[in-house]
């Protein structure tokens, strides 16, 4: 997977929205493709996208075949406080990418 | 008699809904209009403002009926045969009916209200009928029912014809009544007539696009003229297609604008970057916008390009057919049809015999090369081109700028050329990419080059036969393994299950030949090269194939061909029909001098069956002509007959050249032939005499008309070349084939 | 020919074309085409996606409303199509939404997707992301509340790749079947043709 690309502003309001983006590249093999000989391409997709605000899960998308490669998410969350806001993708093959971003809640 | 529930259809005729106008506006005479089509067809062909009578007609002041069509005109006539289903309802008369194509922004806006905006699969009139036939009824009740209300009559009493509407004494127009009319809803919608009550489907009417053509007024996407446009010359990555694997390692590496520069009218050169699916997306290239597209073309001709080619440089097609006939006796292929035992019937059998046939990539070659014009601004974009699915090309648009769908706006034009090719969208994804990045209108024309390099080809195929002759001649076993190009797998995965694409073989999983023990199974062999459907799809590579090899088992037999296929289609009347009016039309006979020779092929496509005898001749150094081609055919009804005959003649030209001269060859990744020099097409002078008979079973069956015909072409003649020659054609083109007799 | 769930509602879809080239004795008694969409108060989900509904939001009636997808009327070639889910949240009583499911019927495994939420993610829902739609098919999506009441909705996608596979490959297959059991030949299921199951 490479380095994902995540939007998320600086500061917000506290009971405001936090509008968040996130895009990662995986060409997410749903395992019912065929190779050039006729084969099925193995499944191998991310299977869990998983955001966590001040260390609470927030969002747990389970994410299935029917996704489309390069997963992108654009959700919100209510702002409580400043803090971290944590974003882990595992992919079926055990790898897990993480990234993080700040928000500043005012 | 169709058993769709009348009630059922209320919406798709009800009152001109939302988006569609109601105003009764003033007819304010203008210079004679003759055409029945504007020059552009998207755009209404008369005065403005009529009445809409529902989505698919339109009533003016003056009385001319405008019926919209959902298809797209690429010469298969649909701008004619589909109003002619119109009017035979409605009861208008015929030279106040004009035509425009039915909006695809709208039809998306409204739920799909024009049912079904794609061109293909011979679909316009067999698809189309029903609903088109209610549109038109409906229509005439209501404004029959507007004159009765004002008249204080029932409906009943009420005539409608030639845009007339009369009770007793009492008379009035389709175009007095119009916005009465509009108003009004059923509470019951008309019963739409039957093929006996026809008094003008199945009339040899004349073309309403005849006149644009013929003094070139016909606006075609490569004609489209836009304010402020430029245009855009564009050159994809010379491997084109790929898949997952390799197309990430095939990019464009670099390119170096600053050498073109300053040439005369050149604007600006940008990278392609590629966007979605692999072969439908945009590929990576590099595009030059000029002020015109001759500038732009020569410019893109002198500015070095670097390519990074990817591991498909190592393709070319010997390896790909090799890899085919490898497959042959591979494991693993995937069964399609098991009937009995056909090995053991085969090892059993007084005579055994087997051959292995093969059939190239094929480009569609249309005459109009790939185009497309784009402009976008701030509240929408406009799409011009020549759409076999308009409302693709739209939603393609509309993905590839990020727009919504409501704010993009396609204008088809008329095609030059389509045969499945348009319905791709490919050069619609790049020129929105080439509009914005250009930042102003942009018409992009591929040079003939590109169109051949980047044409998505007709599939190539390898394919082995056994057969198993009793000792009365008369086939024991059929056994047919098909190595194909699957387009299913690329396109639609889902319907490929454990290897096994249907469409693929279709014409060999299919075929109606009375054989007690049949076995079918096939390999999937991709490539690289990207494929699409081709006029008539799969069994334009196929019925060649297997129809040969019928032929093959009737020798071995002893035979005659024409016999045999009616023997084995015994209980199939409309197989019956079409067999036996060949042979009494064709004079069929196996008893020609040595050097020319009759062959048959049969075939049945989209519910038509068809049968062509092929009269060649082949000199002792095997130079060939076929001299007559006699067709004969069943799709059930035909609305315009004369049209009809047309669609059997070029289906026969395209098979035709499908069997001699076509072939798209690979090498080192790359499509090798690039105009019409290394990719021929029949010329005039190659031309055999075509006769067509309908033999109609009529009833329930409504077969397509646009493709059925090209199969059996070149089977037909492969098995004439074996009565002339003595020689069994077993590979398309036949070119590569020593026809020499002695 | 794969028949349309009967239990589906559709989404107002004009004619199956499907329906012209099958005849008498088609599909005819189980195409629901509904001019208005029948006003009621639940909505019915497919077959193979309710016992994965049961397991993560237990059993009862799909309420409509509340839940809206935001889904192109059409996409050509299915392979990423946009798709946002926004959900009427938080409700006057505080309610938030905890789970959405999404289903897909037409692709060969059904549930599309599954995201958990919390107070702070359920209360704006707008999740936008994009999907693979192997068909054209109806989405359907339900959201459970922190109440536990469900709510659901559908929309039809049509799906088209250069040309509608009905349109190519259909008439020939039908033909070839009938003329087999004419014949007296058995065409076991999974050799029936373009008969795409049911997603499970």
């Amino acid at each position: 997977m490479a380095d994902p690309k995540i939007s998320v502003p600086e500061t917000a309001e506290k009971g405001g929205i936090i509008p968040i983006r996130t895009v990662i590249d995986h060409p997410m093999d749903s395992g019912h493709n065929y190779d050039r000989d006729g084969k099925l391409i193995p499944r191998r997709i991310i299977n869990t996208f998983i955001v966590k605000y001040n260390g609470e899960e927030v969002f747990h998308a389970n994410l299935r075949p029917a996704q489309a490669s390069n997963p992108y998410y654009s959700f919100n969350i209510k702002a409580t406080t400043s803090g971290p806001i944590d974003f882990a993708w595992i992919d079926d093959d055990g790898t897990v990418t993480t990234a993080t971003r700040n928000i500043t809640v005012v | 008699m169709t058993h769709l529930d009348i009630t059922r259809r209320n919406f798709i005729v009800s009152t001109a809904a939302a988006g569609g106008g109601m105003m009764l506006g003033f007819y304010l005479p203008s210079a004679a209009q003759a055409a029945n089509i504007a020059n552009n067809p998207w755009e209404r062909p008369t005065a403005k403002d009529g009445q809409e009578i529902n989505a698919w007609l339109v009533i003016d002041p003056d009385g001319t009926v405008t019926v919209r069509v959902a298809q797209s005109e690429m010469g298969e006539g649909i701008f004619t045969s589909l109003p002619m289903i119109v009017a035979e309802e409605l009861q208008a008369d015929w030279k106040a009916i004009k035509a425009e194509y039915a909006d695809a922004n709208r039809h998306i806006k409204n739920n799909n209200v024009y049912q079904r905006m794609s061109t293909g699969g011979s679909g316009a009139v067999r698809l189309s009928r029903v609903y088109l036939q209610q549109a038109g009824a409906s229509a005439r009740e209501r404004l029959k029912e507007a004159a009765a209300k004002d008249w204080g009559v029932t409906r009943a009493d009420v005539a409608a014809k030639d845009s007339v509407l009369t009770s007793g004494t009492k008379r009035g127009t389709y175009a007095e009544f119009a916005t009465k009319a509009a108003q009004i809803t059923l509470d019951k919608e008309p019963a739409i007539k039957i093929p006996d009550q026809y008094t003008f489907m199945g009339t040899s009417v004349a073309r309403l696009d005849t006149p644009l053509k013929v003094n070139g007024t016909a606006t075609f996407g490569i004609d489209v003229r836009l304010p402020g446009m430029v245009y855009a010359a564009v050159m994809a990555h010379p491997i084109p297609g790929g898949d997952a694997g390799t197309r990430a390692q095939r990019t464009l590496k670099s390119f170096d604008f600053n050498a073109i520069k300053a040439r005369p009218g050149v604007i600006g050169a940008y990278e392609l970057k590629p966007q979605g699916d692999t072969t439908s997306g945009v590929q990576p290239g590099v595009a030059v916008v000029a002020d015109t597209w001759y500038r732009a073309k020569t410019a893109l001709g002198l500015m070095p390009i670097q390519w990074e080619m990817g591991p498909d440089v190592a393709i070319n097609s010997n390896g790909l057919f090799d890899r085919m006939r490898k497959a042959l006796t591979e494991p693993g292929a995937a069964v399609s049809r098991k009937d009995g035992d056909a090995e053991g019937a085969i090892a059993k059998a007084a005579k055994k015999i087997e051959g292995v046939y093969e059939s190239p990539y094929v480009a569609h070659a249309c005459m109009e090369p790939m185009n497309c014009t784009v402009a976008i601004t701030n509240d929408r974009v406009d799409v011009y081109g020549g759409f076999q699915n308009p409302p693709g090309a739209l939603s393609v648009v509309a993905d590839n700028l990020g727009v919504q769908p409501n704010n993009v706006y396609t204008h088809t034009t008329f095609l030059g050329g389509g045969f499945g090719r348009r319905s791709r969208n490919d050069e619609v994804r790049q020129a929105a990419a080439v509009a914005k990045l250009a930042g102003k209108p942009v018409k992009m024309v591929w040079t003939r080059e590109e169109d051949f390099r980047q044409g998505t080809h007709r599939p190539m195929a390898v394919t082995k036969f056994q057969a198993g002759i009793g000792a009365d001649g008369m086939p024991t076993g059929l056994w047919i393994r098909s190595v194909q190009h699957s387009i299913t797998a690329h396109s639609r995965p889902e319907a490929v299950v454990n290897g096994l694409d249907n469409g693929a073989i279709e014409g060999f999983r299919t075929n109606v030949y009375n054989i007690p023990n049949q076995y079918v199974d096939m390999h999937i062999r991709n490539s690289h090269i990207p494929v699409h459907f081709y006029r008539s799809v799969a069994v334009s590579q196929n019925i060649f194939q297997i129809e040969s090899f019928i032929d093959e088992m009737a020798q071995a037999g002893g035979k005659d061909p024409m016999q045999y296929r009616i023997d084995l289609t015994k209980d199939l009347p409309d197989y019956q029909l079409v067999l036996k009016t060949l042979k009494e039309k064709s004079g069929w006979t196996t008893n020609l001098p040595k050097g020319t020779g009759m062959g048959i092929g049969l075939s049945v496509a989209f519910g038509t069956v068809v049968a062509q005898a092929a009269t060649v001749s082949v000199t002792r150094r095997g130079a060939l002509t076929v001299e007559k081609i006699v067709c004969a055919l069943d799709c059930g009804h035909l609305v315009n007959p004369s049209i009809a005959e047309a669609q059997v003649q070029s289906s026969i030209v395209m098979g035709l050249g499908d069997a001699t001269i076509h072939e798209i060859t690979v090498d080192k990744g790359q499509v090798v032939q690039g105009n019409f020099d290394t990719f021929p097409i029949i010329r005039m002078n190659q031309m055999p005499i075509i006769e067509t008979h309908f033999a109609l079973t009529g009833g329930d069956k409504w077969g397509g008309m646009g493709e059925p015909a090209l199969p059996p072409t070149a089977a037909a003649v492969a098995n004439a070349i074996f009565y002339a020659t003595g020689k069994r054609v077993r590979s398309m083109p036949f070119s590569h084939t020593d026809l020499s007799w002695s | 020919m794969n028949a349309v769930p009967s239990q589906t509602l559709m989404a107002p879809r004009p004619l199956n074309r499907r329906m012209f080239l099958l005849g008498a004795g088609g599909l005819v008694a189980t195409v629901t085409l509904v001019p208005q969409f029948a006003k009621s108060d639940t909505i019915a989900f497919p077959n193979n996606s309710l016992s994965y509904i049961k397991t993560a939001m237990g059993e009862g009636a799909i309420n409509q409303g509340r839940i809206t997808l935001d889904l192109p009327v059409l996409a050509e070639t299915g392979n990423s199509v946009p798709i946002t889910f926004n959900a009427e949240a938080p409700m006057p009583d505080g309610t938030f939404v905890k789970r959405i499911m999404m289903f897909v019927p037409g692709n060969p495994e059904i549930l599309g997707a599954d995201y958990i939420l919390n107070p702070l993610s359920g209360s704006n829902v707008s999740i936008g992301t994009r999907i693979r739609l192997a068909r054209t098919q109806n989405v359907y999506a339900v959201a459970q509340y922190s109440d536990n009441s469900r709510w659901g909705t559908q929309f039809n996608v049509l799906v088209t790749y250069g040309a509608c596979v009905e349109d190519i490959f259909a008439v020939e297959n039908e033909e070839y079947l009938k003329r087999q059991e004419m014949r007296g030949l058995t065409v076991p299921d999974e050799l029936r043709g373009y008969v795409v199951q049911e997603g499970k």
